[in-house]
């Protein structure tokens, strides 16, 4: 155990060295997320400051007046006050612009003033003529030139205020108070968002992406070094001469590439926090944030998510990536094998910028968007702990699918000594399988993410779909069709795999017994949890469970309770249990099986309370020895939810998750176990 | 001592457009090799012979058959195994460049579980051996070809194995750094370890080798000392002897 590890760590260490003492990777990692982004970023607000108006940019303004109402004097009065801004509170001045007003004595024909602003001597021309007792006020300018718009608003603003105070005066001269009359309704908006709400909405848009984007950048260059450009530069047949499992290569090639991604998102999150920092301290000058008091400390659990979250996306981005640069054997080939793949990886990372787009369940099953969007709602303080959960676990369910691809195709000789055009298969053939043969820890590694992320992606949409007949199908198509096929492919010993065996009557007895008190003790957990960490069960599943029951009651709660008690006892503790049950100690398998059972069911408070059921059921096989009583077990546990759920009022509800009654249930339980491994041992004397 | 024993390996070859044949490139070859032994195993391009060799090495898993290594704790077979007691190297294994000398060797020491002061003091008398002490501080990518050369066989010796599989080893060298590897070999051998190598270079074969291994087409034309070959081919050389083996055997295929 301890020699893996060592060995483990030497090739780790040998890959990091070899990434680290190269020019090109270590630009990547340090000097594209520490100097480029935040100077990105800092030149972008720069332009937002440039384009915006300040005391230099001086807007020239013709005025051609033959009208004899309009008093151009006051326009120009106007125009100049409006330049100032002054400050109410200390009574300082500051000029915002210049207006540069000229009266001209005869009319600038349009040819000319087109001429005259594209020279930039000129911004707006206005030519005042009169229409009976109404002054016309005429100006040009063009639409497409930046300052000339600009200069027009202000033209308009003055125009707008002159003729108000017009009215106003009109107004008053016939003894009606102005201001009632010209504001009937009094408007006053007020912003409930805090300070850090609108900081982290401007982070949350920008932040996520430019993380993606680095993690992206810098795990490229190392996926592809490791793998095509280790076959390239010939290193790849000397390192193979090393006695390790093939595997542990891999594992350090993808930690290595991975280690990159981590700690050039750490640095880029670092460069901008100081760039923001640096704003936020010169807020006025930038113009963001002006005004506003943020407490940097509130950002600090938006800071913990993101950390887990970094990691996962480096070890999926470099995993896909060493998948695709394995096949080619040159630096360059592997470079068009990344680029469509790194702009699918790119266009997901953008995620966040959609506003509309929101993190629900459908969304989380999506790799890069989903980290990319949580990151936001973090940023944004409306983080769902459910939903961050699920991305977490289905993120590192595509990085182990990645991570087994990439080992089978990496150890397979046609790539490692094939002369170009290669083929690797992912099943051996299924000549070469021999009969009989127990199922693997692979062959779990391989099974279990799979079949989780296609439950997940296809499992939820089929109930949606056709809601009963949807739920039988999709547990029994996807958690037993798919093991049970690659069963038959690779000719495995179906009953062994399943644990189908023989069993005495007395051990189904326990099974009620356990499965009556795995409930109770489950109902306790999830009332501690619930009071001490407030995480309650996804809404969308109450709501689908409802839907059920639309049908004949009878039937659906047989088929609620009966389904996942056949289909998920032959994946839980019939493939993976008996996978697992002879190449570790007990107490580590029923672990691993009660884990991976509450992973199944991707809610943060039913992970506990179904992992605790699910090491229980698994006991269950451990003592017995068959899989049938924990059906049975697991059908009750069902059965009785279900019921109670239903139609249990909340005196029942409160009555069972009593601790008392949770402790009975343990005990209950316990002496379920007891009957079992009795009658087992009985039925082999 | 290192046996093979019905080695077979096949793969599959497009040769049109959708259409593969499986062939044998290496078709039931079995011999063994004695400790102090040196084998030259010879052939025409695409005979097989690197194939063998790195089914030998434990680089490459046979469809058929098995390598078995015969040491003082009994018989040892599968790949991993295999690699612990062989250095294998051929003109294809690079190193990697951006590593020092000294460093590789930490590396595959640790890798082969040796600890620090083992590993020190192997790499202390390989320097000296293969005489590297000016650049084994060096980065490879700034060595010498013949330097590279020499740092590619001291790091397929700090494990100390007892076998040595050489793919053309002298492939593209000088006459002085392709001596100071037939020199290697033979003091190698000297000391009781096993050598079994390829080549295209006929001299270097007779002089080098106490017996000669020529395959054709993935199957053994011959497997003797020199002297015996060239007796029994009435020829004066090895060059003759390869000549006419080959030959016939190619002549016996064509009117087949």
């Amino acid at each position: 155990m301890n020699n893996k590890y060592k060995i483990l760590k030497t090739l780790f260490f040998k890959e990091l060295k070899d990434v680290l003492r190269d020019k090109k990777a270590l630009m990547m990692m340090i000097l594209v997320p520490v100097v480029v982004y935040p100077l990105i970023l800092l030149g972008a607000i720069m332009i937002v400051s440039m384009i915006s108006e300040n005391k230099d940019t001086v807007y020239d303004i013709a005025v051609y007046n033959e009208s004899a109402n309009f008093d151009a004097g006051n326009l120009e009065n106007v125009l100049k006050e409006n330049a100032i801004e002054k400050d109410e509170e200390d009574g300082s001045e500051e000029q915002l612009y210049t207006v540069n007003y000229e009266v001209v004595d005869g009319k600038i024909g349009e040819e000319d003033c087109r001429n005259r602003i594209d020279d930039k001597n000129l911004d707006v021309y206005i030519e005042i003529t009169d229409a009976g007792d109404k002054a016309n006020v005429k100006a040009f300018y063009m639409e497409s030139v930046n300052e000339s718009s600009e200069a027009m608003d202000k033209v308009r603003r003055a125009v707008d205020s002159i003729s108000d105070s017009i009215v106003e005066k009109n107004v008053e001269s016939a003894g009606l108070n102005a201001n009632d009359l010209l504001n009937p309704i009094a408007f006053e908006k007020s912003g409930l968002s805090s300070d850090e709400q609108m900081a982290g909405l401007f982070l949350g848009t920008m932040l996520p992406m430019m993380i993606m984007l680095s993690i992206l950048i810098s795990v490229m260059h190392p996926s592809i070094d490791l793998t095509a450009g280790e076959k390239e530069r010939g290193t790849l047949e000397t390192l193979l001469m090393l006695p390790v499992p093939g595997k542990y290569i891999v594992i350090a090639k993808i930690f290595t590439a991975s280690l990159c991604g981590v700690v050039t998102a750490i640095l880029n999150i670092l460069a901008m926090s100081t760039v923001f920092g640096v704003i936020l301290e010169n807020r006025k000058a930038s113009g963001l944030f002006e005004g506003m008091n943020i407490e940097l400390s509130s950002f600090i659990s938006a800071m913990l998510v993101t950390f887990p979250v970094i990691i996962v996306t480096s070890l999926f981005m470099s995993a896909i990536f060493m998948c695709f640069t394995c096949f080619a054997k040159s630096y360059k080939e592997a470079n068009s094998y990344v680029s469509p793949i790194m702009m699918v990886l790119m266009f997901l990372g953008y995620g966040s910028m959609i506003p509309t787009l929101e993190l629900n369940q459908y969304v989380a099953i999506v790799p890069v968007l989903n980290v990319s969007v949580l990151l936001r709602d973090a940023l944004n303080f409306k983080l769902n702990y459910s939903m961050l959960f699920l991305t977490l676990c289905s993120m590192v369910l595509y990085s182990t699918l990645a991570v087994i691809f990439f080992s089978k195709a990496y150890n397979s000789e046609n790539l490692l000594f094939g002369d170009g055009k290669n083929e690797i298969s992912l099943f051996e053939k299924r000549s070469n399988h021999k009969k009989g043969m127990p199922v693997t820890i692979g062959d779990v590694c391989f099974l279990y993410p799979f079949v989780i992320l296609v439950y997940l992606l296809f499992g939820s949409l089929l109930q949606l779909k056709y809601e009963l007949a949807g739920l039988f199908l999709s547990q029994f198509l996807i958690l037993v069709g798919i093991p049970l096929a690659f069963f038959i492919y690779s000719k495995k010993d179906i009953k062994k795999a399943y644990s189908f065996n023989k069993c005495s009557p007395l051990s189904f007895v326990g099974g009620v017994l356990v499965g009556c008190g795995a409930l109770l003790f489950a109902m306790l957990l999830g009332t501690v949890i619930l009071k001490t960490t407030g995480i309650t069960v996804n809404q969308g599943l109450v709501e689908t469970f409802e839907k059920f029951f639309s049908h004949n009651v009878i039937v659906a709660t047989l088929c609620i309770a009966g389904t996942p008690a056949i289909a998920e006892e032959m994946l839980f503790r019939g493939v993976v249990f008996s996978a697992i049950k002879d190449k570790m100690k007990p107490v580590y398998s029923v672990l691993i099986v009660s884990v991976l059972f509450g992973l199944f069911h991707m809610n943060l408070l039913k992970f506990f309370t179904t992992g605790a059921i699910g090491a229980l059921l698994c006991l269950i096989v451990y003592y017995g020895g068959s899989i049938y009583p924990a059906m049975l077990a697991h059908f009750m546990v069902n059965f009785l939810s279900t019921v109670i759920s239903k139609y249990g009022t909340e005196q029942v509800t409160k009555i069972l998750s009593n601790p008392v009654m949770g402790i009975i249930g343990f005990g209950v339980a316990i002496a379920g176990l007891l009957i079992v491994k009795y009658s087992s041992k009985k039925a082999t004397i | 001592m290192i046996k093979a024993n019905n080695l077979v390996k096949t793969f599959t070859k497009t040769v049109q457009k959708n259409k593969k044949i499986e062939f044998n490139a290496v078709d039931d070859i079995s011999f063994e090799v004695k400790k102090g032994e040196i084998v030259g195993i010879l052939g025409p391009n695409g005979a097989g012979k690197t194939t063998l060799l790195r089914m030998l090495a434990g680089l490459m898993t046979p469809s058929d058959g098995y390598v078995s290594v015969e040491t003082d704790e009994g018989e040892i077979k599968g790949n991993n195994e295999l690699k612990r007691h062989i250095g294998y190297l051929s003109a294809n294994t690079k190193l990697y460049g951006r590593f020092s000398a000294k460093e590789i060797l930490k590396f595959y020491g640790q890798v082969y579980g040796m600890t620090d002061e083992e590993i020190d003091k192997r790499t202390e008398e390989i320097v000296k051996v293969l005489d590297m002490e000016k650049f084994a501080d060096n980065r490879i990518d700034k060595l010498s070809t013949g330097q590279m050369q020499r740092t590619s066989i001291s790091r397929c010796l700090i494990h100390d194995p007892e076998i040595y599989i050489f793919d053309e080893p002298t492939l593209g060298l000088d006459i002085l750094s392709s001596s100071a590897i037939i020199d290697f070999m033979k003091a190698e051998k000297e000391k009781g370890k096993t050598v079994i190598y390829s080549t295209h270079y006929m001299e270097e074969a007779e002089y080098m080798c106490d017996r000669i291994i020529m395959i054709h087409e993935g199957k053994i034309v011959c497997n003797n000392s020199p002297e015996d070959l060239k007796k029994e081919t009435d020829s004066h050389n090895l060059r003759e002897v390869f000549k006419k083996l080959i030959e016939n055997r190619m002549e016996s295929a064509a009117n087949e």
